[in-house]
């Protein structure tokens, strides 16, 4: 175990002259915690995220309508009943975009952790190995590259159904080269250090020393990629939506009630339609986006001060 | 020194080309500068050619009809009004006599002449030619079912009598109306002389279809820019009367184009048909000065709701599906009453229509429950709610009916493609149910492509012989009262089997600018006066 601890923090004992193990645990999440606190747009980040999450937690309870309840306002104006009007069906507006709040972030994250998931392991395994392995997977990684990623979504799309777990996993299947090469680069300056190679001179088995002693210390890139991932998850699913291919209705999505501003009398006369899920698409991306460059701030340890 | 040499030589040549494009331009803006009267008319859907055999591409359709005049014309009158045919008479019912306008001559020179009739009809009918056209002249003796003529015998349907009139022949009486439905509007007249020799087979892919160069209507083909635009000019020669425009054009644009560009004059008209405006914009265009704009006239489609009798075969469930549909709410609220709630295949305007049977399944969502509780409707099932993208009102209609069916117990998932790939799905059966407009046909009661065993638009899969014995005899019967008790019946065997409730019908909004003198947007028959149409400047 102590070898193994040892070992997990190695980027810490690079960069902090600490004795104690624990404290230096402590002192290099601290530090890195500093670090990105003085990051202050990625802190409005979190905070921005930190709402929409809890918003997409407790819909049913913060959501002054049911979202789905057709009334019989149809496109009303803001009123006190409904704070953002109701859309062009009479469903309150305020209550779909928290809900929508939900489809959004699980697009995001289901997306990543997909896409995080497969590529790290190919990049692990290609860095590693190197040769025949290496070769193989970053051909396939080119030709997943070489795509026009959003005629392939819309074909596929197409053909599998719309629908917001195909969407998921749609994305997630595309997602993954850049973060295998990502991967793959990283473990590739890893692999070269001493105590990988201390490691499979013990004896330590494969899998052991690619889970337990090169990944955590490829994790830095993977967790900023990660956020990035998000963003444009967020985005692709909302570009999606206002297609007609994304998100099935009535289900709201941020894209979804786009589409209703296709209309020039929309546009100019009925903002509330398309006003709130344009700017939360736009804070929520930002927001994501912010939080990976703090994060890439904060853990890059040639910056370290 | 060399490099500096090639520079100058470089030079000189872009300046001699830039001169010649000048130039090139300036000659191109003398010549459009004279007072040319032109319409534009804005529209959705892009032509996928100009070949008068194909009949399933409304917005091909309407320009060929333009090209290549059909014998007759339906209207908003309910008539047929003669194009190329002077008249269309029958004694009998079975022998038709169709007498061709004698003035009427192909842009070359050439007249129109029965043997062109006939060679359009043999073209149709002709096995190796692609022809969607050929099914509607299945009613013509010596055609089998699909209109086709696998025989490759003389059609015994069809005799010229003289240059200009043609004797057609059908299998059994049919009333003159349904003859100038079926084969009139569809019988559009091509060049022999230009087509004689081409292989059946390759008809096609002939450029002809893509571009035809000898034509006979009031307008001709000058180009068509592939998604952009159709250019049209005056067929000086027209045997109606030379048309007092001198150019139309059809853009094709986005429906939140077509509004924008009404109000900027880039465009004079819609097509109601084919430019549908988001009806959100109907109190924008009704508010502009430079047009006049108008949700009046006759429907041309009717929202029917496919229920598929494989996956729902209980027809108290299909009635529940139709007592939970808010109707009245859809029109008032969503159409801002410019629509109708439908129940039966047709429009209540509609002669046809078996006004006993209303309301049939009035908005009563304790008596949908009550039906669903006696069917047993297993409340943990979702059924698969078809709907074809494009049509941003029926995909709101279609938001209101999960919400209907949600509140009576129903759970309902929507899939959503765009239209062909729905149609196609829904061809294989793969909805439970499935919301598509069908086209309106005024003139005749035939309700056979919804209704009858086998059909290509009967997606509920609906098969009962009477039924299909009564749409047989409907089609044949020429006597109005007797015709008209055949299609109660239909009605009632429709209305206790509800295989497609229908659910509204929705007033195009007409608009057009105030500059055109003659010509309006009309659901039917629109094109019909081409040749009158003027502006003013």
């Amino acid at each position: 175990m102590g070898t193994e601890v040892a070992l997990l923090r190695k980027p810490s004992d690079l960069n902090t002259q600490v004795d104690n193990d624990k404290l230096g645990e402590e002192s290099y999440m601290q530090m890195v915690l500093r670090r990105f606190l003085k990051h202050k747009m990625a802190v409005a980040g979190v905070c921005v995220i930190s709402v929409l999450v809890l918003c997409s937690l407790f819909a049913p309870v913060i959501a002054p309508h049911d979202p789905y309840q057709v009334t019989t306002v149809f496109g009303a104006q803001p009123t006190s009943l409904n704070w953002f009007g109701t859309d062009q069906v009479g469903r309150d507006v305020l209550s779909r975009l928290i809900y929508a709040a939900r489809v959004s972030l699980v697009v995001g994250i289901g997306t990543t952790v997909i896409s995080i998931v497969i590529g790290t392991l190919l990049g692990l395994l290609s860095g590693y190995f190197g040769g025949k392995i290496d070769m193989i997977v970053m051909r396939i990684t080119d030709v997943f590259m070489s795509f026009p990623q959003m005629m392939l979504i819309l074909v596929v799309v197409s053909i599998v159904g719309p629908g917001l777990l195909n969407i998921i996993v749609i994305l997630g299947l595309l997602g993954w080269p850049s973060v295998a090469r990502l991967v793959r680069g990283s473990v590739l300056s890893v692999k070269e250090n001493d105590y990988i190679k201390s490691a499979v001179a013990l004896g330590f088995s494969t899998p052991r020393i690619l889970f337990l002693h090169i990944l955590p210390n490829v994790m830095a890139p993977i967790l900023v990629n990660a956020t990035f991932g998000i963003a444009n998850a967020i985005i692709v699913e909302a570009s999606l939506s206002f297609l007609g291919l994304g998100v099935q209705p009535p289900t709201a999505s941020w894209g979804n009630m786009l589409t209703d501003a296709q209309t020039l009398s929309v546009l100019t006369s009925k903002p509330w339609l398309w006003l709130p899920p344009g700017i939360l698409i736009i804070a929520s991306v930002l927001s994501v986006n912010f939080i990976g460059d703090g994060l890439r701030d904060a853990l890059d340890p040639r910056s370290l001060k | 020194m060399n490099s500096i040499t090639r520079n100058k030589t470089l030079l000189t040549c872009i300046l001699i080309v830039a001169m010649f494009a000048v130039s090139a331009c300036g000659g191109a803006g003398d010549s459009g500068t004279k007072a040319k009267k032109t319409i534009s008319i804005g529209m959705m859907n892009a032509p996928s050619g100009f070949n008068p055999l194909e009949w399933s591409d409304l917005a091909q359709n309407v320009c060929t009809a333009i090209l290549f005049k059909p014998l007759v014309e339906f209207d908003e009158s309910m008539k047929h009004q003669p194009m190329l045919a002077d008249s269309i008479e029958t004694k009998d019912n079975q022998t038709f006599i169709v007498k061709l306008n004698a003035n009427a001559k192909w842009t070359d020179g050439k007249p129109v002449t029965a043997d062109d009739v006939i060679f359009t009809l043999n073209l149709i009918s002709h096995p190796k030619v692609t022809a969607t056209v050929a099914s509607n002249f299945n009613i013509l003796e010596g055609l089998d079912g699909n209109g086709k003529n696998p025989s490759g015998a003389i059609i015994s349907g069809v005799k010229k009598i003289d240059d200009r009139t043609i004797a057609f022949k059908t299998k059994g009486p049919i009333d003159l109306t349904s003859f100038k439905e079926g084969i009139g509007t569809r019988l559009k007249t091509m060049p022999s002389h230009v087509l004689k020799d081409v292989a059946p087979e390759k008809l096609y892919q002939h450029p002809f279809m893509q571009k035809p160069t000898v034509t006979n209507g009031p307008f001709k083909l000058v180009t068509y820019q592939k998604g952009q635009y159709v250019q049209f000019e005056a067929n000086k020669d027209y045997f109606k009367g030379t048309p007092k425009l001198d150019a139309l054009y059809f853009k094709i644009m986005p429906g939140a184009n077509i509004t924008a560009q009404l109000q900027s004059g880039e465009i004079d008209m819609n097509d109601p048909n084919l430019g549908m405006i988001p009806f959100e914009d109907t109190a924008t265009l009704k508010s502009l000065s430079n047009v006049t704009a108008d949700a009046g006239g006759i429907q041309s489609a009717v929202q029917t709701l496919m229920i598929n009798l494989k996956t729902i075969p209980d027809v108290k469930v299909r009635q529940a599906i139709s007592h939970a549909i808010n109707r009245p709410m859809i029109v008032e609220k969503l159409l801002k009453g410019d629509g109708v709630s439908v129940e039966l295949p047709y429009i209540p305007s509609s002669p046809f229509l078996n006004k006993t049977l209303l309301p049939l399944t009035p908005f009563d969502p304790e008596k949908s429950k009550r039906l669903l509780q006696e069917a047993g409707w297993d409340a943990g099932r979702t059924i698969n709610f078809a709907v074809p993208s494009g049509q941003k009102v029926r995909e709101q209609v279609a938001d209101i009916i999960v919400d209907n069916l949600k509140n009576v117990g129903i759970k309902v998932q929507i899939q959503k493609y765009d239209f062909v790939t729905s149609m196609a799905k829904a061809k294989k059966g793969e909805f439970d149910i499935y919301i598509i407009g069908l086209t309106v046909y005024p003139a005749t009661p035939d309700a056979s492509r919804l209704l009858k065993t086998g059909e290509p638009l009967n997606l509920s899969g609906y098969s009962n012989k009477e039924m299909d014995d009564l749409l047989l005899a409907g089609k044949s019967e020429v006597d109005p009262d007797k015709r008209k008790a055949i299609y109660d019946r239909v009605q009632e065997l429709f209305a206790r089997d509800l295989p497609s409730p229908s659910i509204y019908a929705q007033n195009a909004l007409k608009v057009v600018s105030k500059r055109v003198k003659f010509g309006k947007p009309q659901s039917f028959g629109m094109y019909n006066d081409l040749e009158k149409w003027d502006v003013g400047n």
